[in-house]
């Protein structure tokens, strides 16, 4: 079998200390070695805050492994992660050949932009201060056309009143004059 | 109204139309060919408020790269990258 590039990430559980966590690591890659494989890099992002509990933790160790195996040992080498009690969570997958992932740093900058942009933005006290004085705005706009509206219906009856006035005496007039033929 | 020589209006016609008013993928315009799934950042901006992937409707996204998103979305939830439901 030809030799290909896989992407390993793995969660490991946080409640150990530094000796421990590099001893995993350790046997992690000597396991590697015994299936005809090489570690090309590594990348330990270290602490990470989870997205949501995994048994019953709330923070992750993250590492990420790039390999150069077979693909008939991938297999086994899935199978002696499953049994492992401190790997949480493993992911291999195959990116292509150009791809040259981000590094962690940048990463962490980015999401520190997106906690502190956005996520403030939304819940503000000052935006919440915004939308109540765009409220008060309208109701006012409204009032104002409502108090228009009956000085000028008073003033349609006045002209009704008066217009009902003189068709009133047209009609007397007219009625005096027959009267009179 | 603009208007021609001839001080005729300038009309489009309707099959014009549908080229202006549409949102582009912004995957596609600079050539992107792989999305990966660690790209927290760039992965929480298709979601919803309630972290759905958002349809492709709503997003603008062509086909091909609606689908590599969906991918890469769903191993970022297994690995505890990005959360199932608020």
């Amino acid at each position: 079998m030809q030799e290909k590039t896989y992407e390993l990430l793995l969660l490991i559980a946080p409640d150990k200390t530094e000796k421990q966590h590099n001893d995993l690591i350790e046997s992690v890659k000597k396991h590697v070695e015994e299936l005809s494989g090489k570690v090309v890099n590594e990348e330990i992002w270290g602490l990470r805050e989870l997205a949501y509990r995994v048994n019953k933790h709330e923070q992750g160790f993250y590492v990420l492994m790039d390999l150069l195996m077979p693909g008939e040992a991938v297999k086994e080498f899935e199978n002696f992660l499953r049994l492992e009690q401190a790997v949480l969570r493993h992911m291999i997958s195959i990116p292509p050949h150009e791809y040259e992932p981000i590094p962690y740093d940048a990463l962490k900058v980015e999401e520190e932009k997106l906690k502190k942009g956005k996520l403030t933005e939304r819940f503000d006290a000052s935006a919440k201060a915004k939308q109540q004085a765009v409220k008060k705005a309208k109701l006012e706009e409204v009032t104002v056309k409502e108090e228009a509206k009956p000085a000028d219906e008073a003033k349609a009856e006045v002209k009704e009143e008066d217009i009902s006035e003189a068709l009133d005496a047209k009609l007397s007039k007219i009625i005096d004059d027959d009267m009179e033929i | 109204m603009a208007k021609t020589a001839n001080n005729r209006p300038i009309t489009i016609k309707r099959d014009e139309t549908r080229n202006l008013f549409k949102k582009k993928c912004s995957f596609c315009e600079y050539k992107i060919p792989y999305i990966d799934y660690k790209n927290v950042t760039t992965l929480r901006d298709y979601m919803n408020y309630y972290s759905k992937i958002k349809p492709r409707y709503y997003s603008g996204n062509c086909l091909r790269h609606q689908k590599m998103l969906s991918k890469a979305v769903k191993k970022a939830r297994v690995m505890a990258l990005l959360p199932y439901c608020t």
